[in-house]
């Protein structure tokens, strides 16, 4: 599959440190994410992860890149903004799909419009437009808590895309999941990058198999170790391309030789230093 | 059957399995059982018939039986005025639950502002004051019995009111309030998702259970001013008469008064926020 890395750079890390009580959390992070493009569109969205072992800090970095937390040193920046990212800016699907709960699914579409600056009837349009598409229309006057998990899932990611300017974090989206509905879960989050809307995905993640099986672009978050053992504060110690090695965008990746190899690297040979 | 014990019947299933079936008897002393629902209607016959006997056969004096109640009723309704008294306590209590109400609310939703919680938590900490000791406060600052049991009420289910409200403030997650900045509202805006429309119905519910407070301090503070009467002043007055009779169907007057007050708590409460319904039902 073909593809084209553009100068737009939608995300920006830039010397990044954060400390909370006294802890250093994380530690200059440095990244950037660029734009890509494919030939006649987006068939293959852009899926970014983080993947660290668990109490690296993957959730607070999350929460930086949200503008849900504000780092100690350095800063986020999306789509080139001179100004560090505010929440709102971004999208943000937590872990367990949040929902404005006295709210019907188009009150809660219909409130992402309106707070993304739409008015009157052209936000209940836009709504009514994301609900159709995406099979959600005979739920239309249902609470959330009337909905099943994969409606809910649906619902809070079109949300979000309805009043995010930029792209999609997800957290730990396969985190408690059982291996059918991770693998329904991975499928989605293919499906919703390779939407022309938002079609980049950054998702963070401790599942080193499933978040390779989605992304194309794998960065590895850990301590950095000293004479002494680990120095405190993460930062990312490792990028793969998943396109540039052909490990991506390929159906039934996940069942070839070179992907379980890869995969196996990480874990034996990466995860371990990351600690 | 044979060999079926009176508590358990074996049951033999598809796979082979044989499971045991717990009778109604075994189940309603079982914890955390689920009862089938018309041995649950039974039950419910079962203790109010026990009640009403309890009641009717109890040779205790100072427990007037049914038909002495009814003839007190009777009398307090035809001859006392119970109706207007019903009227008079009504309007009070109503007007100082709507003022205690707007005020524990506006204090609420202030402390969630810095400033205002200290003095937020200092005025909730005032319901351990007794009120015999306050009365002469309200006494000295209020003009006309009227707005000094108003006063008085206010005070009493404020305090409880406001305690209620904060605790549900307080329990309310961070991640839900980000989940809302992430929608890009201020900081104002995620105050009234998550406070004020958001604990709408647990607040409307909280007002439901602290409005009991109310009418059981409505004969106390009747009690205070009797000019202006009220069934809290009609019943000191048969108490000090010792007509027992007239302080039981008093008290079953506040009591019916109470229960269909909390009835119209509930029913509003479906109508008002059909989400908490929802959420109640657990689904679809």
């Amino acid at each position: 599959m073909e593809y084209t890395v553009t100068s737009r750079k939608l995300l920006s890390v830039q010397n990044l440190s954060l400390v909370l009580n006294d802890r250093v959390i994380l530690r200059d992070v440095n990244t950037e994410i660029f734009e890509t493009t494919q030939p006649g569109g987006p068939v293959h969205g852009q899926v970014v992860a983080f993947l660290a072992p668990s109490g690296m800090g993957k959730t607070q970095l999350f929460r930086c890149i949200a503008g849900l937390q504000e780092p100690t040193g350095g800063a986020v920046y999306v789509n080139e903004d001179k100004d560090p990212v505010r929440a709102g800016e971004v999208g943000v699907l937590a872990q367990d799909y949040p929902l404005d709960e006295t709210r019907t699914v188009l009150g809660n579409l219909e409130l992402a419009a309106r707070l993304a600056g739409r008015k009157g009837s052209d936000a209940t349009n836009a709504a009514k437009e994301k609900l159709a598409r995406f099979n959600l229309w005979d739920v239309r006057k249902h609470y959330p808590c009337q909905l099943s998990g994969g409606q809910r899932q649906r619902v809070a990611y079109l949300q979000q895309i309805l009043c995010s300017k930029h792209f999609l974090l997800m957290d730990e989206p396969f985190s408690g999941l059982d291996v059918l509905v991770k693998d329904q879960v991975a499928k989605q989050i293919l499906e919703y990058a390779a939407q022309d809307v938002v079609n980049t995905i950054i998702i963070t993640s401790h599942d080193i198999r499933t978040a390779c099986a989605v992304a194309d672009l794998v960065w590895l978050l850990g301590r950095d170790h000293g004479e002494d053992g680990p120095i405190p504060g993460a930062r990312i110690q490792k990028a793969y391309n998943l396109k540039d090695l052909d490990l991506c965008w390929h159906p039934e990746i996940t069942a070839t030789p070179r992907f379980f190899e890869f995969v196996t690297m990480i874990e034996k040979e990466d995860f371990p230093k990351l600690s | 059957m044979p060999g079926e014990t009176a508590t358990a019947r074996a049951e033999s299933q598809p796979n082979g399995r044989v499971t045991r079936k717990k009778s109604s008897a075994v189940l309603a002393f079982t914890p955390n059982a689920a009862m089938p629902s018309q041995a649950m209607i039974a039950m419910t016959w079962i203790q109010i018939v026990a009640a009403v006997s309890f009641w009717v056969l109890s040779p205790s004096a100072i427990l007037p039986g049914p038909v002495e109640l009814a003839k007190a009723l009777q009398k307090l309704w035809f001859e006392d005025a119970l109706g207007r008294e019903i009227l008079t306590s009504l309007i009070l209590n109503v007007e100082a639950m709507a003022i205690a109400a707007v005020i524990s609310l506006l204090l609420a939703y202030a402390s969630t502002m810095p400033f205002f919680r200290p003095l937020v938590r200092f005025i909730a900490n005032f319901r351990f004051l007794g009120l015999a000791g306050l009365s002469l406060i309200f006494t000295v600052y209020t003009s006309g019995s009227h707005s000094l049991k108003v006063s008085i009420l206010v005070f009493s289910v404020s305090v409880y009111y406001l305690t209620s409200l904060v605790r549900i403030i307080v329990a309310i997650p961070e991640s839900e309030k980000d989940y809302f900045r992430t929608l890009g509202m201020s900081e104002w805006q995620v105050v009234y998702a998550t406070v004020i429309r958001g604990r709408a119905a647990e607040m409307w519910e909280a007002l439901r259970q602290n409005s009991a407070m109310a009418w059981m301090m409505l004969t106390t503070v009747e009690g205070l001013s009797k000019s202006e009467g009220g069934v809290g002043v009609l019943m000191l007055l048969s108490q000090r008469l010792r007509r027992l009779d007239e302080v039981y169907a008093v008290q079953l007057t506040l009591w019916c008064l109470g229960l269909t007050q909390d009835y119209l708590f509930a029913r509003s409460r479906l109508a008002l926020f059909p989400w908490a319904d929802q959420r109640m039902k657990g689904g679809k």
